[in-house]
């Protein structure tokens, strides 16, 4: 019996450009994408065209119903108050509401949230349409 | 003379365990990062209730989209047409814009994309009074 000899491996396909498209996308998915926590409420976010561009690193959920979410666990309103009351109170806050969401309950939300009232800095935050 | 045949070098490291972890890598980065771009507006609440002042422009946002601006209903993008223009005789003239109680957020942003398209950035959001509380 003979075995196939060693030199047959030779003809094997190249391993190399599949190597760098490999490391290609690598790169693109860990520059382009941002790691963040996973919101724990699922929402439709509106689109918005216009507006500044925005990474926000944390950002108050609102669900359709009025309910809240931050840093990925759900929260009482009164939670978020504590929690906006807090000694790492952002300069901003980020907030993304579900589409659907009535903008009154936002507004009532919102003045909820700022109780304390040293203009707490909101923006809306929109998915992005081209 | 002979020379030597050039003899295939032989390859000291395997590649496929840094393979292996690249891909890893890259099945990682792709479950776990979000791709999703956000455009932020930015939101200036009345703290006061409705508190807005008489000379300023008061636009109520219908349910449907519309905007009520005096006694004309507009289209977004006729609104923030009427604010700039009043704005041209009138600079600095603020501008609140007043959900009713039935208009959803997607709304809003529509409107705020619309004035963000023609200039208009300060927008005052208030909420309606509920005429119990009047």
């Amino acid at each position: 019996m003979r075995l196939p000899d060693a030199s047959h491996r030779a003809s094997e396909p190249d391993l190399t450009p599949l190597i760098n498209i490999v490391f290609l996308l690598l790169i693109f998915f860990m520059i382009a994408g941002t790691l963040a926590a996973r919101d724990a409420l699922t929402i439709t976010p509106a689109a918005a065209v216009h507006g500044d561009s925005a990474r926000p690193a944390r950002s108050l959920v609102i669900g359709a119903d009025g309910a809240l979410a931050l840093d990925g666990q759900p929260l009482s309103l009164a939670q978020a108050r504590a929690r906006l009351d807090d000694a790492e109170r952002p300069g901003v806050l980020f907030v993304k509401p579900d589409r659907a969401l009535p903008a009154a309950t936002l507004l009532e939300i919102l003045g909820e949230l700022n109780t304390a009232g040293d203009g707490l800095r909101v923006e809306l935050l929109a998915r992005r349409e081209s | 003379m002979l020379l030597e045949a050039p003899r295939r070098r032989p390859l000291l490291i395997s590649l496929t365990p840094l393979i292996d972890v690249v891909f890893i890598l890259l099945v990682f980065f792709m479950l776990v990062s979000n791709l999703t771009q956000w455009r932020s507006f930015p939101l200036a609440t009345g703290s006061g209730a409705a508190g807005a002042s008489d000379r300023g422009m008061i636009a109520f946002l219908q349910p449907d989209g519309t905007a009520r601006l005096g006694e004309r209903t507009l289209a977004p993008a006729a609104l923030a047409e009427a604010v700039v223009q009043a704005r041209r005789q009138q600079p600095d003239q603020p501008l609140a814009v007043v959900p009713e109680t039935q208009t959803a957020v997607t709304q809003v942003v529509r409107l705020l994309d619309a004035l963000a398209a023609a200039g208009v950035e300060d927008v005052r959001l208030l909420r309606r009074q509920t005429p119990a509380a009047d």
